[in-house]
């Protein structure tokens, strides 16, 4: 595709949607709660919000300003934008990172995402497990039904090895199906078209699960109620704010939820107009974000697990992880009232809407490589990479440990290595007042000089840090035993980095030849 | 919940809020909505001119 047929987006309106999407995800509902309520309650507030502007807006600025200039020039990748900034032979193989890590999260986010399909038609059709009101007070016999149900939908008999149900599998080749679907049809008639239907929906049901949240009471003490469930999420417990970890845990949540260090912003933002406003889209779709995260991701899981099963037993529950939370716990509670099997759609029909808007965009980098360097169509370029994921999904499907160790490579310590290598390339070889300029160019707003300062020289403090601890983790990560299958795992992400790398050195070589 | 807890949620809800309400009040009051609108608004200056 050359350089004049780019795609663009079609509306402002759709294109701040589409970035919403790709923001809010899974993460917004479950990730966020269980993270604030493990890490002080209302205190991981500060750090959350410190984080959020020291390093979290002035990303999402950078991003957007480094897509939207590549995009003018005719490429939206990382190892290409990393190409146009710093003219080093090595810059293109550092933007790999940027192109590995969406890809390696979109292996896994896609099978998950599918999980949520599945149970919100369970849901739909009555098919979820039935609880029995007697066990109420004993809170695991009560979620045992569910907790079995989910070991038998994932096929976890306790090995190495998963042996998932076949309405699992179906759903997940539907579901990625839908997704490359979508991506074939193109920015403007798939992922803005999509984002438009279902980011309203998303809103929509979110707000309707709050309700239902909010006059919520528990069973058999009714004086348990909403002000108990935010209590325990928002109670700040003051004495940790000196914690280290609970300031990592914000940070690292503040990437997670506005999908910094992915590529996939600067990938959907390269189709931006060269003289649209990217400073106030950018601002209003991390805006929507900490809407749907902080007022409405907080005010449905965890506040509900309080008010059904108590503080002690809602700590236990967020101890446990995000996904016990989302598809045991709340479902659980849901089946106890009335009009259960509505609300428990809803639910897990609010994680796919947060699903699929992020897995696009999480996509979208490849899909850009693909049509910017290789010159495949939208179709072609689907099909390309719909074969290597539906391929490369089968480790987290049948490989037990193996969507962890991805998610630490790809989700935790790629994202973080990938902004520094960006903000670095970017603030300080390109130029920082080139990036200022750029970022101003046809905007609405006019940022505050200091940000200017902060993108220069804190956010890339705030980086090293952050991907000093991270390498702390990964240190530690190596001292325990280690099964075969998380071997066969990163035996396929080293090989799929090293494929990367000569992709990208035959699209270098053979514009050399071209000359 | 303490007043303390009520201040931070509060604090926090209304901030997040404000920020979104403030951002759409932006971008409607700059009446770019669309990208066609403004290729046309484009064009129109362009003849005018």
């Amino acid at each position: 595709m050359s350089k004049n047929l780019r795609e663009h987006w079609a509306t402002r309106a759709g294109l701040i949607l589409a970035m919403a999407g790709n923001a809010v995800g899974l993460g917004n509902f479950l990730r966020f709660p269980v993270e604030a309520a493990k890490n002080g309650g209302g205190v991981f507030m500060i750090p959350y919000f410190v984080s959020l502007l020291l390093m979290g807006i002035p990303l999402m600025w950078l991003e957007w300003t480094i897509g939207r200039y590549a995009g003018s020039k005719g490429h939206g990748s990382p190892p290409a934008f990393f190409d146009l900034a710093w003219k080093n032979k090595i810059a293109k193989y550092l933007g790999v990172v940027g192109l590995f890590t969406p890809t390696v999260i979109a292996i896994y986010y896609i099978y998950i995402e599918s999980w949520t399909l599945a149970y919100g038609l369970f849901a739909v059709l009555g098919k979820l497990p039935k609880v029995s009101a007697e066990n109420i007070q004993n809170m695991n016999s009560y979620l045992e039904p569910f907790q079995q149900f989910n070991k038998e939908f994932l096929g976890d008999a306790g090995g190495t090895l998963l042996y998932p149900s076949t309405i699992a599998y179906i759903a997940f080749l539907i579901t990625i199906m839908v997704n490359l679907y979508v991506l074939s049809k193109g920015i403007s008639a798939g992922i803005e078209r999509t984002a438009r239907i279902v980011m309203p929906l998303l809103f929509v049901f979110a707000v309707v699960l709050v309700i239902r949240v909010f006059t919520l009471k528990n069973p058999i003490h009714p004086e348990v109620n909403i002000v108990n469930g935010l209590k325990f999420l928002w109670e700040p417990d003051l004495s940790r704010i000196k914690d280290p970890s609970i300031w990592l845990a914000a940070a690292g949540q503040i990437f997670f939820t506005l999908s910094l260090g992915t590529g996939a912003i600067h990938a959907y933002a390269s189709y931006v107009k060269k003289k649209e406003d990217i400073a106030l889209s950018s601002l209003t779709t991390a805006a929507s974000n900490e809407f749907a995260e902080v007022v409405l991701g907080g005010s449905i899981a965890i506040p509900a697990a309080v008010i059904f099963f108590g503080a002690a037993n809602a700590t236990l529950i967020a101890q446990s992880g995000a996904f016990r939370l989302g598809f045991v716990t709340l479902p659980a509670v849901f089946q106890y009232f009335p009009m259960s099997n509505l609300f428990a759609g809803l639910w897990f029909f609010l994680l796919f809407f947060a699903g699929i808007t992020s897995s696009l965009a999480l996509c979208q980098p490849a899909m850009t490589f693909l049509e910017d360097e290789f010159k495949l169509t939208r179709k072609e370029s689907a099909v390309v990479l719909g074969t290597f994921l539906f391929f490369a999904s089968h480790l987290v499907i049948f490989f037990k440990g193996s969507l962890e160790e991805m998610d630490f490579w790809a989700g935790t310590f790629g994202l973080v290595l990938f902004a520094t290598m960006e903000s670095v390339i970017y603030m300080w070889i390109f130029g920082g007042e080139k990036v200022w300029k750029e970022l101003h160019e046809g905007a609405d707003i006019k940022i505050p000089q200091i940000f200017y300062y902060v993108l220069k020289y804190v956010t890339p403090c705030f980086l090293l840090i952050i991907l000093g601890a991270w390498f702390w983790n990964y240190i530690s990560r190596f001292k325990g035993g280690t099964d075969w299958n998380v071997f066969l795992t990163r035996g396929f992400l080293l090989y799929l980095f090293v494929f990367i790398c000569l992709l990208v050195w035959l699209v270098w070589k053979r514009r050399r030849g071209e000359g | 919940m303490s007043v303390m807890g009520w201040v931070f949620m509060l604090t926090v809800w209304s901030f997040v809020a404000i920020l979104l309400i403030v951002c759409i009040g932006l971008i409607l009051k700059s009446k770019r909505l669309g990208y066609e609108e403004i290729e046309e608004e484009k064009e129109t200056h362009q003849e005018r001119d």
